[in-house]
């Protein structure tokens, strides 16, 4: 039990920090209740509003209480008044204190709201704070404290403050309503409370005014206000006790529990009665933790549906009472109907229909809905109800003084104990019957949980015990006039069938008529949809069009105006001007489109391209020419964007990989192998070039791939002469127009590398290239960086790739630049700032960074896919690690790329300490997770 | 110092996260001896606010027509600004949104001479459906025709693609005219470069919005036992209702694992889940002891639609509660840069989400780890005051 301290404060509280916004529902509410606090708060300058709202017309003049009003505010000094002008006692029904409301919250922004008490007695004192309270909560901007004050009664408080120094004040301002003082005693009462409040307080404070500061978490949830809206209600909505018995079917019983939880009808109590059988508390727990009124009573053993009923009409609260069994269930409205209808009506049992379900228990407590048909459905007539039991209890509700009265179920009753107790209660009243079906009784098959043959030996037992019991009302008349209603209803019977057979006719005739419109509309839906398809196709196969012609337009009109510099460079050159005299001797003798003008260039041609590329150039140049050959479209062919959504990791739009070749067969050969995997040949392309490779089979074996894979996407270029690992590139991004990978030809991929890569690609805006982790790629090395790692021993590099991806954080970090040993790289950015710098970087290393930090510097990201791991043996197109001399001439190249490097980009040493700084995080936490030992 | 900011709606209406920016920043500016004025539309005309404080205002009415979201140019409004401008001397008119505006005002402050910022807080300067769902978010779709049939089935029943590029490239133009674009995060300034054109890089300047850290104090420490998972924000579609109602469903027989959602309910679920509280709306003074009764061990930021700053998830780091966010715009942008939690792929979120929150589960030092990156976090989080300041000193570059 709580003691007094909990109850009631035992010591004052100082007056609390403003603005205050103060709620008056009349005119003299805030003096009553708390003008001794408004007087204080005055006195330290706190600013105080009172917001007036309603007239107080059904108390006097309204312009009377009005001047009375402001004249007992001015006592308190008080000078920001405003008026709602509500009707009085009308709180309840308007909208404009809410409107009026955020106004004020808004434009004074209280530090506190004060409100009445929810326990005051006036409807328009708790309508007041109710509104208020849902508003707020609707709102949901209000941060200041609620404080609740009293009026008229002592309520419950948590802050006393002190008002003996202001008490005379007080007087004073209540006085001021000269109107109302005389009438009500209200400055008795008002003064009354506040000495009554002064009982827990030390003996010098005389008079205090009471508050309940409702903490923060009561601002948001409001539980203590919410239980007093609850009798707030209760004077509307009567409760009422629903009744379920139940033995060993607990899947059942939550359902039954569950169509009385989803009632319109608030304010139902359930009791669930638990005759002898399994527990079912975890059933109810869950309800019960929902917040549910729910009550549950576990009866040791097996005493009869009848005691079992005794014992919840014993626990019900409710003023009414129904009953539902625990295989059946209420529709939602099935409450709220008929307590409407006890309402309307004036009697005091009154039931609804029912519809009779059939189902069938089909696999792992799965049911099948057999039928479904209207149950009875018949007016109340009490000599029916004497020889047939044509109401089901699930229908009724009941007042329970009824019940009482009837002296609940007759325990001798194990079967048609619910007949026995209609057929007593109708003789203390009568029943009124409401045609709306609103509940389902449910008939089970195979499982048999309720039986539907015909009358067992029980049932012929029951009834025969029943007609005992009523055999005195059971008269000839009775009878008589049972039969009579039963032949009349047959009439009946047969009247609608005729009727009912008439209407399903017509009902066939239209059926048949609608499904033949139908299925001429689902023709024509599906020729329209599929010219639909078309049509996007074409649209889609013409925008590609375009879009590949505009940029061929614009790499064309570049090359033109690149070339039209250089003819201008050559025609200004010096030799060109001196060589004018021979040019025009040339032109006199083999004039420009003549058959000796086109010999002479034909000559010209071969004699350059046998200076360039010797006899063989010349050789190659002619055999194509003689069959005609073409360089291979590099445009994938099917390019339409996979919707990437749906497709989950799924590729977004086609790339290109393009793998220079030197040397290095055998790490080839493993490469390849590797893409073709992994990789989906036919919608990417694979653009392979061989840099004049010395070693012959490397040759061979490129065309002996490309013919094994003529019905892929393959394509092979091969150098005339050494161009370098840079110079390479280009040429393959020269005439690729996707984006592209760039991957060293000793690398190994592993699964869904270039799902992943592109995700990552396109994860966010300006992203340029992207670079997975790998063994051996310098700051995206893993899991140290800037080293030579080693594949961990427990792992093979698919199951180390899936492992990385499905522990990765999908981070994406930045970083200044990736490593060219395997680079995703958009096809905007290559268009931006075009090419790899082979001029500066020669045969290679450092071109990839300098692309990259190229990227940077126009605005483009540079990214890591911690998601992705691409192996990469390295060095193996140098073979330096046979060859001293060659190790000698690569750590060279190595030293000079670097100073070109660190002059073009003189933070790139800072950059690379961020990068790895930057990176820690990520990497720990892979390894971590990975477990691997560093 | 006189500045006057241009927005949609009057921001101590419905305070969401524009009205919460140009609040906070207007607090920063007044005791800085700025003179801050408000213009924007409602109802059937235009307020003019001179505020003295957030809330401590003078305010003159001009009547005139309210435009629709795809209102290029209105006389009317036009010379409503004009006219304002005029009588004023602003030294700068800042656009904080230009929903229920013509875009032209831009073109009106500059002819009058005034400087022009804008501020990039929404893709409205994409789109006019500027949510970006079709339902399914469409990804800044760039074709104009496309565009035009999404704004149809949106109700834009007038929408063609020459309209929709004729407002791009008139955005476009305005975006070339300002003196400079805000930009509340690095990935929006990335997206609009990447929509607009990277020539604009050198207007584009990124301020974080700020968010007071005094005010936050909470530590939850996860017990091990139950892992207490809340859904922060609003709950609405766009927020990533549906993927937290999956969510729940899926670990119903999860026992030590209990879901929270602290934000208001705009969206109803499809059933009871014995595994949820409903907390509802909350004050952002109120977040943390809200975060601190109910044990929150880790916030879901679940946007299906790429935020442009979130400041949910600033108050699940200032907060100390790691977070679980999908992997797009902002929110991407800074769990990655701040390293507080984990990012969950979008294409499949849900059992992405429920793997990761039974590693937590059962690995409670990760939940440590990112609550420690949280802390350190804190303090690269703009402030209030931070924020203002970097708005000052970009004002004062551009009047000067």
């Amino acid at each position: 039990m709580n003691i007094e301290a909990d109850l009631v404060p035992y010591q004052v509280t100082h007056v609390p920090k403003g603005p205050y916004l103060i709620l008056a529902p009349h005119p003299d509410d805030e003096v009553l209740g708390m003008g001794g606090t408004i007087a204080l708060a005055r006195k330290q300058n706190i600013n105080v509003h009172v917001v007036c709202v309603t007239n107080g017309a059904k108390g006097g003049d309204f312009e009377v209480r009005r001047k009375e009003f402001l004249k007992s505010l001015e006592i308190l000094n008080v000078k920001n008044t405003h008026f709602l002008n509500l009707e009085d006692r009308d709180v309840v029904s308007s909208t404009l204190l809410e409107e009026k409301l955020e106004h004020l919250i808004g434009s004074i922004k209280p530090a506190i709201l004060f409100l009445p008490s929810i326990q005051e007695f006036h409807p328009d004192h708790r309508a007041t704070t109710l509104k208020v309270w849902r508003f707020l909560r609707k709102w949901g901007n209000f941060d200041g404290k609620i404080w609740l004050y009293e009026i008229t009664r002592q309520s419950e408080i948590n802050k006393l403050i002190d008002i003996t120094s202001v008490i005379e004040n007080k007087r004073k301002a209540i006085a001021a309503h000269s109107s109302q003082v005389f009438k009500y005693s209200l400055l008795d009462v008002a003064i009354a409370i506040n000495k009554a409040r002064s009982y827990t307080l030390e003996r010098n404070v005389e008079y205090a005014e009471g508050f309940y500061e409702l903490d923060r978490d009561e601002c948001l949830i409001y539980p203590r206000l919410l239980s007093y809206i609850d009798d707030f209600f209760a004077t509307k909505q009567p409760l009422v006790s629903v009744i379920i018995r139940t033995k060993d079917r607990a899947v059942l019983l939550k359902e039954a529990i569950e169509s009385i939880i989803a009632q319109t009808y608030s304010r139902i109590e359930i009791i669930v009665v638990n005759d002898g059988g399994e527990d079912v508390k975890d059933v109810i727990e869950v309800f019960e933790a929902s917040g549910k009124d729910i009550k549950y009573i576990h009866l040791p053993k097996n005493v009869g549906r009848s005691r079992a009923g005794n014992v919840g009409l014993e626990n019900a609260r409710g003023e009414y009472v129904c009953f539902l069994d625990d295989d059946d269930v209420f529709y939602v409205n099935h409450v709220e109907t008929l307590v409407e209808a006890v309402k309307n009506s004036g009697f005091h049992v009154v039931y609804s229909d029912t519809e009779r379900a059939k189902y069938v228990f089909v696999k792992d407590e799965k049911r099948q809905l057999l039928e479904k048909e209207l149950y009875f459905s018949q007016d109340f007539s009490f000599h029916q109800l004497l020889l047939e039991n044509f109401i089901p209890l699930n229908c009724l509700l009941f007042k329970k003084t009824v019940i009482d009265r009837a002296g609940g179920f007759d325990d001798s009753f194990d079967l048609y104990e619910d007949w026995d107790l209609l057929i007593r209660c109708a003789r203390i009243c009568n029943f009124y019957h409401v045609k709306k079906v609103t509940s389902e009784y449910r008939i089970w098959h195979k499982s048999q949980i309720t039986q539907s043959q015909g009358a067992s030996f029980q049932e012929l037992k029951a009834y025969s015990h029943l007609l005992e019991k009523h055999k005195e009302l059971i008269t000839p008349e009775v009878i008589f006039s049972y039969f009579q209603l039963s032949g009349s209803r047959k009439g009946e019977i047969l009247r609608l069938k005729n009727e009912k057979e008439r209407q399903l006719e017509t009902f066939k005739k239209e059926l048949g008529q609608k499904d033949s419109i139908i299925s001429d509309l689902n023709v024509n839906i599906s020729l329209l949809k599929s010219r639909q398809l078309e049509l996007e196709h074409i649209i889609q196969e013409r925008d590609r069009t375009i879009s590949s012609l505009n940029g061929e337009i614009q790499q064309l009109l570049h090359d033109k105006t690149i070339l039209i510099s250089q003819l201008n460079e050559i025609k200004e050159s010096l030799g060109w001007r001196y060589l004018r005299s021979i040019r025009n001797l040339f032109n006199r003798i083999a004039p420009p489109n003549t058959r000796r003008g086109r010999f002479l260039f034909l000559a010209r041609r071969t004699v350059n391209v046998y200076l360039d590329e010797g006899i063989r150039g010349v050789k190659t140049r002619i055999r194509y020419r003689l069959k005609n050959k073409k360089i291979p479209n590099l445009q994938a062919e099917n390019t339409a964007e996979r919707d990437w959504a749906e497709c989950g990791f799924a590729q977004k739009k086609p790339i290109d990989i393009i793998i220079p070749v030197y040397n290095a067969l055998s790490e080839l050969k493993e490469c390849l192998k590797s893409i073709e995997h992994y990789s989906d040949i036919h919608y990417n392309n694979l653009i392979l070039v061989d840099d004049k490779s010395p070693n012959k089979d490397v040759r061979k074996f490129l065309n002996a791939f490309k013919n094994k894979n003529s019905d892929k996407n393959v394509i092979v270029i091969f150098n005339e002469k050494n161009l370098g690992f840079s110079a390479s590139l280009n040429k393959a991004l020269k005439y690729s127009r996707n984006d592209c990978i760039i991957l060293n030809s000793d690398t190994l991929v592993t699964p869904k590398w270039i799902e992943k890569l592109q995700r990552a690609a396109y994860s966010r805006p300006l992203v340029g290239t992207v670079t997975p982790f790998s063994n051996h790629a310098f700051i995206c090395s893993f899991p140290r960086p800037l080293e030579y790692n080693f594949l961990p021993n427990e792992f093979t590099l698919e199951g180390f790739s899936k492992a990385l991806e499905e522990v990765s954080l999908f981070y994406y970090p930045e970083i200044p630049f990736g490593s060219g040993f395997c680079m995703y790289i958009k096809r905007k950015l290559i268009e931006n700032i075009g090419y790899f710098d082979s001029e500066l970087f020669g045969r290679g290393y450092g071109e990839d960074t300098d692309f990259c930090l190229r990227a940077a510097k126009a605005g483009y990201k540079n990214i890591l896919d911690d998601a992705t791991y691409i192996y990469h043996k390295g060095g193996a197109s140098f073979e330096s690690s046979k060859d001293p001399e060659k190790l000698r001439k690569k750590n060279e190249m190595i030293r000079e790329n670097l100073e070109k490097l660190e002059a073009r980009y003189p933070e790139y040493h800072n950059m690379i300490k961020k990068a790895i700084s930057d990176l820690s995080f990520v990497r720990d936490y892979l390894v971590k997770r990975l477990e691997i030992e560093k | 110092m006189k500045i006057l900011y241009v927005l949609h709606q009057d921001p101590n209406g419905y305070p969401a996260g524009i009205e919460q920016h140009l609040l906070d920043l207007i607090g920063g500016l007044i005791p800085l001896g700025c003179s801050i004025s408000l213009f924007f539309p409602k109802k059937d005309g235009y307020i003019l606010r001179s505020c003295e404080g957030p809330l401590n205002y003078k305010e003159s009415f001009f009547k005139g027509p309210i435009v629709d979201f795809d209102t290029l140019r209105n006389q009317h409004v036009e010379k409503i600004l004009k006219d304002v401008l005029h009588t004023n001397k602003f030294d700068l008119v800042h656009f904080q949104s230009l929903r229920h505006l013509p875009l032209s005002l831009i073109e009106v402050a500059k002819d009058c001479g005034v400087p022009t910022i804008i501020s990039l807080h929404e893709y409205f300067l994409w789109c006019i459906h500027f949510i970006l769902l079709t339902p399914e978010f469409c990804n800044f779709a760039s074709n104009p025709e496309k565009c035009a049939v999404c704004l149809r089935s949106q109700g834009y029943n007038h929408m063609t693609g020459a309209l929709v590029q004729k407002r791009r490239e008139y955005i476009n133009e305005l975006l070339h005219l300002v003196d400079s674009v805000v930009c509340p995060s690095d990935y929006v300034k990335a997206l609009f470069l990447e929509l607009y054109g990277l020539d604009l890089k050198e207007r584009f300047h990124v301020i974080e919005n700020g968010t007071d850290i005094n005010s936050f104090v909470s530590t939850t420490r996860f017990s091990g036992s139950t892992l207490n998972v809340a859904f922060l924000g609003n709950f609405l579609r766009h927020k990533g209702s549906y993927i937290f109602e999956e969510l729940l469903k899926s670990c119903l027989d999860i026992k030590n694992m209990k879901f929270f959602i602290i934000g208001n309910l705009y969206e109803k679920l499809s059933t009871h889940y014995p595994n949820l509280t409903i907390v509802g709306g909350y004050n952002r003074a109120h977040l943390t002891n809200i975060l601190q009764k109910h044990s929150v061990n880790v916030a879901l930021l679940l946007s299906v639609i790429p935020e442009t700053f979130s400041f949910t998830l600033s108050e699940a780091v200032l907060n100390q509660i790691p977070v679980m966010g999908i992997d797009l715009g902002s929110i991407r942008e800074r769990v990655a840069r701040y390293k507080v939690g984990f990012l969950i792929p979008h294409e499949s979120p849900v059992s992405y989400l429920k793997e990761r929150l039974l590693f937590i589960l059962a690995n409670k030092d990760v939940l440590e780890l990112f609550q420690a990156q949280c802390r350190s976090s804190q303090e690269a989080l703009s402030t209030i005051s931070k924020m203002t300041d970097e708005h000052v000193t970009l004002y004062s570059k551009i009047i000067n």
